[in-house]
């Protein structure tokens, strides 16, 4: 291939891959008690004062960061009840709580990325060798307020 | 879609590669099993899926020496974590047998009559005859890497994705023909198969893509060794208190990795159908309480319940069932017995990153109490 047809190509591909971005809204900085509406679904998250969050266009989720998203990031996704965790086959309920929605959601992330063999150190049979763990959060309404968070809206 | 085009891609390439093989003389087949061999076994041995439990090891390598003690130094025995029914033997005489399998076994004439089985498709020297003869090998190696990423190079060179028909029929008489030589019960082999059959069963699996792929259909090796059992009525020994007291953390392991898979049916159908709850230390009464909380069915509530209450009965200081009857009581209204149950959760779990809901609940239901 001639060398300016390789850069006509590249510079093709360049804006393939950053075609996503051109579409990204702005991000926006997250306000103690004021949490935000994500437009497609409806649901309200409070992300941590401080923190930077933005709306993936291309899905349901919302993403949040506080130095970059390479450093840490939360996701926010909906999900339907219906098939909600699909590798699982399982549905999801209301009146689920957090702890039975969390155990779910890694059984199901578990499954879907061929995780399910891997050692649980804090498991093992005669001790681990390792100290990693995952450990999955969601928090608690707080009494009297309204819910929000991972997957939950007022149903 | 996706999977399919590579899996026509990958049988295209074993055809094409068949004829170098069969070309290859019998040195340098030998030597390229044993190159693929240590290159799985390597895999394996990073893989942090080898149980790192000395007794259990020892044990199970002192019924392997007893069953075949014309071969003391070259069969090696290692429990491998995985909750699927299965064993599986490499070349190199090494014998990889799952945690999952020691918790459906009872006792050690069962264990046997598995070890029997496995190390004759070492000594019958299994692996070359079919590499020579058969392509199944290369295939299943291909399918492995599609479906097990971590097992994807064991499975082409052990007896983990099946052999012939007549191979395992083979292995079947030469473990049974060890085992009854040993004193075992000679039923031992057909009464576990009868276990094996009905978990097919339940979970509605293709008996023939289930375990040891390509064996003959189970019912058919049910049949198989309870003929050959009738020939030989003269062994008893069964040794299941020492086989239940060294394999007890192992067994629990592997219904801690199907409770972590959710999967309710299957730990119903082995602790209360099966009747392993009574094999099995206190705390498989909890993962049976689980198992009928994730199954859900008609009356599964109160039997959760009712199972909780025994877990903690038999074991007061195990965390688990406390918080899951915390939960229940949270979730039936009982906030009075919701508070008590987890604060007694919080109070045992010596782990404080396991007790962050508890903590949360706790203060939820602290703060809604008039």
């Amino acid at each position: 291939m001639r060398p300016k047809a390789a850069r006509i190509l590249l510079a093709a591909l360049a804006s393939l891959a950053l075609a996503p971005l051109a579409h990204a809204q702005s991000w926006k900085l997250a306000v103690e008690n004021q949490p935000h509406v994500n437009p497609g679904r409806g649901y309200s998250v409070q992300f941590p004062p401080g923190w930077k969050f933005n709306c993936l266009w291309f899905s349901d989720e919302t993403g949040a960061t506080r130095d970059g998203p390479e450093l840490q990031a939360i996701f926010v996704d909906f999900r339907a009840h219906k098939n909600a965790f699909k590798a699982l086959k399982r549905d999801a309920s209301p009146d689920m709580m957090p702890q039975e929605m969390a155990e779910s959601l890694v059984a199901d992330m578990a499954k879907e990325r061929g995780l399910e063999k891997c050692p649980d150190p804090g498991q093992r049979a005669g001790g681990g060798v390792g100290k990693a763990r995952l450990q999955p959060a969601l928090r608690v309404p707080d009494a009297g307020k309204p819910r929000r968070g991972a997957g939950s809206r007022d149903h | 879609m996706r999977a399919a085009g590579l899996l026509l891609l990958g049988l295209a390439a074993v055809a094409a590669t068949a004829p170098a093989r069969a070309s290859l003389s019998e040195a340098e087949q030998r030597a390229r099993i044993a190159l693929e061999v240590a290159d799985s076994e390597e895999r394996l041995q990073n893989s942090g899926l080898l149980v790192n439990d000395p007794e259990l090891n020892a044990y199970l390598q002192e019924i392997t020496d007893r069953l075949f003690p014309d071969h003391k130094s070259e069969l090696h025995v290692r429990a491998f974590l995985d909750s699927e029914f299965n064993a599986f033997t490499m070349p190199s005489g090494s014998i990889y047998f799952n945690t999952g399998a020691l918790l459906r076994i009872r006792d050690e004439a069962e264990l046997a009559s598995v070890l029997g089985h496995e190390g004759t498709h070492y000594t019958a020297d299994h692996a070359y005859r079919e590499r020579v003869h058969d392509k199944r090998a290369a295939t299943a190696a291909l399918i492995g890497d599609l479906a097990l990423p971590i097992l994807s190079q064991v499975i082409g060179v052990s007896s983990m994705a099946g052999y012939s028909r007549e191979n395992e029929r083979e292995a079947d008489q030469g473990g049974f023909d060890r085992m009854s030589r040993c004193g075992y019960d000679p039923k031992a082999g057909s009464e576990l198969f009868g276990l094996l059959d009905r978990e097919l069963t339940v979970r509605a699996m293709n008996h023939g893509g289930y375990f040891w792929a390509d064996h003959p259909k189970v019912k058919e090796r049910i049949a198989n060794l309870a003929a050959m059992a009738a020939a030989h009525m003269d062994g008893t020994e069964r040794n299941q208190e020492r086989y239940l007291a060294v394999t007890q953390r192992a067994r629990l392991q592997s219904l801690a990795t199907i409770h972590r898979r959710l999967d309710g049916k299957l730990l119903v159908f082995l602790l209360a159908d099966e009747k392993l709850v009574d094999t099995l230390p206190p705390r498989a009464h909890y993962y049976l309480a689980e198992g009928y909380r994730l199954r859900n069915a008609t009356g599964d509530g109160e039997r959760a319940t009712a199972e909780y209450a025994t877990a903690i009965k038999l074991a007061p200081d195990d965390p688990g069932a406390y918080q899951a009857l915390g939960l229940r009581y949270m979730r039936d209204g009982n906030k009075g017995d919701a508070l008590l149950m987890l604060r007694k959760y919080v109070e045992l779990e010596h782990d404080p990153a396991r007790t962050g809901y508890a903590q949360q609940y706790i203060q939820k239901l602290q703060g809604e109490a008039p």
